[in-house]
């Protein structure tokens, strides 16, 4: 707890309202501590090994450059409260919040890279979409760090689009909130690739608060070696006609382990509302480990819903039919988990779509029995 | 072409095969009929490799090759083909990328030159023909969402492709409604020729209609009981399996 009892005071400089806030994220920290094991969203998350570490800030590592369309607002007074431990540990310790602003139709994506670093991190980023904006936005995680805590608060204002592609391919330990808020008949779609080291937790929060909103998220994951991979996907329908979907896919090789949370909360103002989970698993490692739970919970009659979680080895039907075709089974193997893998990927924009190509071929078992097919496979 | 003797496999500890013996020579269409049960598609998934059937006894000769000692992949770039009873979908790979990667890894096991994808379409095309498969359902997901009939005359379109010297079809016919038949067989007719033997295992007798047959063979609790000319096929439309099944018991 030895940063928790010496968090750095906020600076001097800085507004009454953001120095509150700041010692109020350090006061639930301090109340709370870190996560344990017996923290019920972190059972199978052991984030021990942080306790005593050196989470002390570096410089900031984002990067990003605004392309025509959105702007940089001056950062105002926000944090969160009650996204947990680690939102709190970010608003306690963030340099600043980045605060964005999008308007009409953007043509070009936005990008924001995240350089990770030595030291920990705590990126905090707000995006707002104006009323009928546009945007794709598109977030990268990479370098080695040992604690990447980021905070990512979406706001999609009345009619708003947005497509958000997020690749965590950080290295070393990334801890990450996307916080989506949803207007009247806004629409989000996110993309999730987490393809990244030794710890990656990501949890993905979309409120529903406009009439008619949809969002739908999708999203691989890999496991390997002896990472451990978590998402936590939460959906609160709290205006009627919503539309949410999750789709999400993950492996688990070697000693990984893949934990994958999904909840769809249909409130009682919620009504009529469409709600779809599905997560599924391929268990590839004899030490790997996938944890599921899907879970549904609705106050209100009218709502159409479904959820589904699987965990499995191949198919080893389709695994016998490829072979007997000639197919080597190393190759067979290869092309049954890249179908896998890609499905939940389908509507990638554009701009990202051979990057995370590579990604997967970059991850994925059997890969080595693929190149010069990899054309072929998407 | 293929001689198999005295083979007898298990499927989950149980006899299926109890010695079967069989010769196909070069050129010549066998059919395998027999009732439910009697291990005709376990003769085929034994010819083609498939886990979980365990020969406990006998041998299958391949053009002079022991076909038990190879992987199912070896046996494909050795001329074997399955033409499945249900064949599998697999959603998220197309059928042309499948069918490319499954004729290169042939071509390259036989050590033949790889097609370019160009090459590889007007084959394709060409091959689709003699199945009537349209170009939209040779690109969609390997029989993602295709009918029974559409299956079917995707497993011939693989074989015409893949030109085995053996094919083998595991009741190919079932499902099939009059028009879907008739064009699944006008394909498998299209592909007979001197140096290609086939296996054609059915359950009805209205396929060898069809698809004539120079030899009949009945197989009843795991064994040929009769063989024949395409005339045994008839007389056991109408007399039923019965009277063999009566034949082998005594």
């Amino acid at each position: 707890m030895t940063l928790i009892e010496t968090l750095p005071a906020a600076p001097k400089s800085e507004p009454a309202a953001m120095r509150s806030v700041r010692a109020a994220a350090h006061e639930r920290l301090r109340a709370t501590g870190l996560p344990t094991k017996k923290t019920e969203d972190w059972r199978f998350t052991n984030v021990a090994g942080l306790v005593g570490a050196d989470l002390t800030p570096g410089a900031s590592t984002l990067r990003f450059e605004l392309p025509a369309g959105v702007t940089r607002e001056s950062a105002a007074a926000d944090a969160l409260p009650g996204a947990g431990p680690f939102a709190d540990l970010n608003a306690a310790l963030a340099e600043e919040t980045v605060v964005l602003r999008a308007e009409g139709a953007v043509s070009a994506p936005l990008e924001l890279t995240y350089a990770g670093a030595e030291h920990a991190s705590y990126p905090r980023v707000r995006l707002e979409l104006a009323r009928g904006a546009d945007l794709t936005l598109v977030e990268r995680y990479d370098g080695t760090s040992a604690l990447t805590d980021g905070v990512v608060e979406l706001v999609l204002g009345e009619g708003a689009r947005l497509r958000h592609v997020r690749l965590q391919r950080d290295g070393g330990k990334l801890v990450g909130l996307v916080a989506v808020r949803q207007e009247r008949d806004s629409h989000y779609g996110a993309h999730v690739l987490t393809v990244g080291g030794e710890l990656q937790r990501l949890d993905l929060r979309v409120t529903l608060a406009g009439k008619g909103a949809e969002c739908d998220l999708r999203g691989f994951y890999a496991a390997r070696g002896t990472e451990l991979v978590d998402h936590h996907v939460r959906v609160d329908h709290l205006a009627e006609h919503g539309t949410s979907h999750q789709r999400f896919r993950g492996i688990a090789d070697d000693k990984g382990t893949a934990v994958f949370d999904s909840q769809a909360i249909v409130h009682r103002t919620g009504g009529h509302a469409e709600a779809h989970q599905e997560n599924r698993n391929l268990l590839l490692g004899p030490g790997a480990a996938v944890h599921t739970k899907p879970h549904l919970e609705i106050d209100h009659d009218e709502v159409v819903a479904s959820h589904g979680a699987t965990v499995g080895a191949l198919d080893a039907d389709s695994l016998f039919y490829l072979r007997s075709r000639g197919i080597p089974e190393a190759v067979a193997r290869g092309i049954l988990i890249h179908a896998f893998a890609h499905e939940p990927l389908t509507g990638l924009p554009e701009a990202v779509r051979a990057e995370v190509d590579a990604e997967l071929l970059r991850v994925l078992p059997e890969s080595e029995a693929l190149r010069g097919l990899a054309e072929e496979l998407q | 072409m293929l001689k198999i003797e005295n083979l007898h496999a298990k499927v989950d500890g149980k006899d299926i095969l109890r010695g079967l013996t069989l010769e196909v020579p070069a050129g010549e269409v066998h059919a395998i009929m027999g009732p439910n049960g009697s291990g005709k598609s376990t003769l085929s998934y034994v010819l083609a490799g498939r886990d979980g059937y365990e020969v406990t006894e006998g041998s299958v000769t391949f053009q002079g090759e022991d076909l038990l000692a190879m992987d199912p992949e070896e046996r494909a770039a050795s001329g074997v083909f399955l033409a499945f009873q249900y064949p599998v979908a697999i959603p998220g790979v197309s059928n042309l990328q499948f069918l490319r990667t499954a004729l290169n890894s042939i071509r390259k096991q036989k050590g033949e030159d790889e097609l370019n994808a160009a090459q590889f379409m007007k084959l394709a095309r060409e091959k689709a023909k003699l199945v009537e498969l349209s170009p939209e359902l040779m690109k969609r997901a390997v029989n993602h969402g295709f009918s029974g009939g559409e299956k079917k005359r995707n497993e011939i379109f693989q074989m015409a492709m893949l030109e085995p010297s053996l094919a083998i079809l595991d009741e190919t016919d079932s499902g099939l409604d009059i028009d879907a038949l008739r064009i699944v067989s006008q394909g498998v007719n299209a592909l007979r020729g001197t140096d290609r033997s086939m296996l054609v295992i059915t359950h009805y007798q209205r396929l060898l209609d069809h698809i004539v047959p120079d030899v009949v063979h009945v197989l009843v609790n795991g064994r040929i009981v009769r063989s024949g000319d395409k005339g045994l096929a008839l007389e056991l439309e109408k007399e039923g399996y019965e009277k063999v099944r009566a034949e082998a018991r005594a």
